[in-house]
């Protein structure tokens, strides 16, 4: 369509326009899904997209105009008017290099890690692009956590899971092996292996549903103490490998109810994780099931006590990906825990009582069939 | 004279590793007369039992192999450790390598492979301990 | 300092995750790890391993 017939079809309106209309920033901004904002020359912030606003409770913009970035998150070094560049430790903030960067080359790209007043890390992908004019720069914020979580969480699970393949695939070439003198003695510990393979593999792919909310429960009539065997089952050969005895005690819940078997586990499993790895050689970490007031509580309780710190932060955002740890960690075990089982999750940690984690659910008890 | 038999101590937190090692290293007339499934034990087993070999994972609870094979070596210079593992980064391979492990194999080798290559380290090592004692 | 946290012990941290985190780990065939090993003067040849 050429301009010449725009103009005789929409009297008065220049396509220009319309299209200037639908090109603009803000509404270009709006749609992105990752934060953007625009600061002027002195890092004050003067406009921000819904992301960006949304992520600090869907505040209005008035709120954010006029600060710097440091002062919005919270950033320990923001102190005092001016903000962000003014303390020493700006320098080595990669949001302050990125600026910079885009002053120098046209574009800044830079990770940063911002620790808060509360003991928060918030970790970033910033992109920094100068503006065309006036000074200031568009900024674009990209939330690293989840990426960052999930990339050490999957390193972990591929040594796993190809350390478990070497070890069956040796097993079956032992029994393809005539010299070997092995073969049926050999099926159940290939049956075995194969199936820790598929629940490993089984466990990554739920998380990654859940993950990305795509997850749909599914609800069947589930026994407690099935899920307290299989969860004890499941650490037992980690367990015997640090010295700790697991112990599955007596269900005080009804025989079955109705809850989504793979995600309880998965949840209960990370509880007792936890559990196992604070534990030392020589202790006991117990298994429990009871039900209590319309809700079922499974927990697990270990002799020691929690520090202060991981008393603070265990179902929080962790700061650290916590080394190459395995699990999926108690904070994400939360929030499936309360998205999809519509549970709660808590623990209870005293000197002389140790600790203990527990997972409450809805208790929707199973109607008889007959 | 006949050769003694070599013995081994096996270091692996997963079981069917340890199954399949422990099938490979009997096969070859070598005895194991250790397993360890974690890091603080096989420290324990090569204090009671000084083998020939030790065969070690890296990833092992309570105490890592990389570790375990630097205390090994100090209270035991001679030593003869091998690293049995999955991990495969230069770094850890190298590092391993230069604090003293006699080698390093990937699991992921086919049986006949790492069958092949504990021969030719135990024919090494019974002929320089010959050596050694002649 | 407050009983939530040890700002020293979480910059420590930060530094092992971040070293933790950007690692782009190198891996190596067997083969590489065997060429490695001589290189380093590990051969298994005999006299190599006395100590």
């Amino acid at each position: 369509m050429t301009t010449e017939e725009n103009t005789s079809n929409t009297a008065g309106v220049k396509p220009v326009g319309a299209w200037a209309g639908l090109c603009s920033a803000e509404l270009l901004a709006d749609v992105v899904t990752d934060r953007v904002f625009v600061i002027d020359e002195r890092f004050k912030i003067q406009c921000a997209n819904k992301d960006f606003l949304s992520a600090f409770g869907n505040v209005p913009l008035e709120s954010v105009r006029g600060h710097t970035l440091g002062e919005v998150l919270d950033c320990r070094h923001a102190v005092g008017r001016g903000a962000c560049g003014c303390s020493a430790d700006c320098e080595g903030c990669g949001w302050f290099q990125a600026v910079g960067q885009s002053v120098r080359e046209g574009l800044g790209e830079q990770e940063c890690r911002i620790l808060t007043r509360h003991g928060d890390a918030l970790d970033f992908a910033v992109r920094v692009l100068p503006a065309q004019a006036g000074g200031g720069c568009v900024c674009g914020l990209k939330d690293l956590f989840e990426a960052k979580r999930l990339r050490v969480l999957e390193r972990s699970f591929f040594h796993d899971v190809t350390n478990l393949a070497a070890g069956v695939r040796g097993l079956c070439e032992l029994v393809e092996d005539p010299e070997s003198g092995q073969g049926e003695e050999l099926r159940p510990l290939i049956h075995d292996g194969v199936s820790k393979l598929a629940d490993e593999i089984e466990r990554l792919r739920t998380l990654r549903v859940a993950e990305n909310g795509d997850l749909r429960p599914w609800f069947s009539a589930v026994e407690p103490g099935a899920v307290l065997r299989a969860v004890a089952a499941r650490f037992q050969e980690d367990a015997s490998a640090r010295h700790l005895e697991v112990v599955v005690s007596d269900v005080a819940a009804p025989a079955v109810f109705e809850t989504d078997r793979e995600l309880l586990t998965l949840v209960f499993g990370e509880l007792a994780r936890n559990a196992i790895e604070a534990s030392t050689r020589g202790e006991r970490v117990t298994l429990m099931c009871m039900a209590e007031g319309g809700q079922i509580a499974f927990s697990v309780h270990n002799p020691k006590v929690l520090d202060a710190r991981t008393r603070a932060y265990i179902f929080e955002r962790s700061f650290t990906t916590k080394g190459p740890g395995k699990g999926v960690g108690a904070y994400r075990a939360k929030l499936i825990a309360e998205r999809y089982l519509k549970g709660t999750m808590g623990f209870i940690s005293h000197v002389q009582e140790g600790t203990t984690f527990f997972l409450k659910l809805p208790l929707a008890v199973v109607k008889s069939s007959t | 004279m006949a050769s003694r038999e070599t013995r081994v101590v096996l270091v692996d937190d997963e079981i069917h590793i340890r199954y399949l090692i422990r099938s490979i290293i009997r096969a070859e007339g070598y005895v194991v007369v250790g397993e360890a499934n974690n890091g603080e034990d096989a420290i324990e087993l090569y204090r009671k039992h000084l083998p020939d070999l030790i065969l070690m994972d890296i990833n092992l609870p309570l105490k890592t192999g990389d570790v375990v094979l630097s205390e090994i070596l100090k209270e035991f210079p001679a030593a003869k450790v091998v690293m049995l593992t999955m991990v495969a980064d230069i770094d850890t391979v190298k590092r391993c390598l230069e604090m003293g492990a006699i080698d390093y194999i990937l699991k992921n080798n086919p049986v006949d492979e790492i069958r092949r290559m504990l021969r030719e380290l135990v024919a090494s090592i019974m002929s320089t301990d010959e050596e050694v004692a002649s | 300092m407050s009983e939530r946290f040890d700002l020293r012990q979480m910059r420590e941290e930060i530094k092992l995750d971040e070293k933790i985190f950007r690692a782009k780990p190198v891996l190596l065939i067997q083969k590489e790890i065997n060429e490695m090993r001589e290189k380093l003067g590990k051969a298994k040849t005999k006299g190599r391993l006395a100590t």
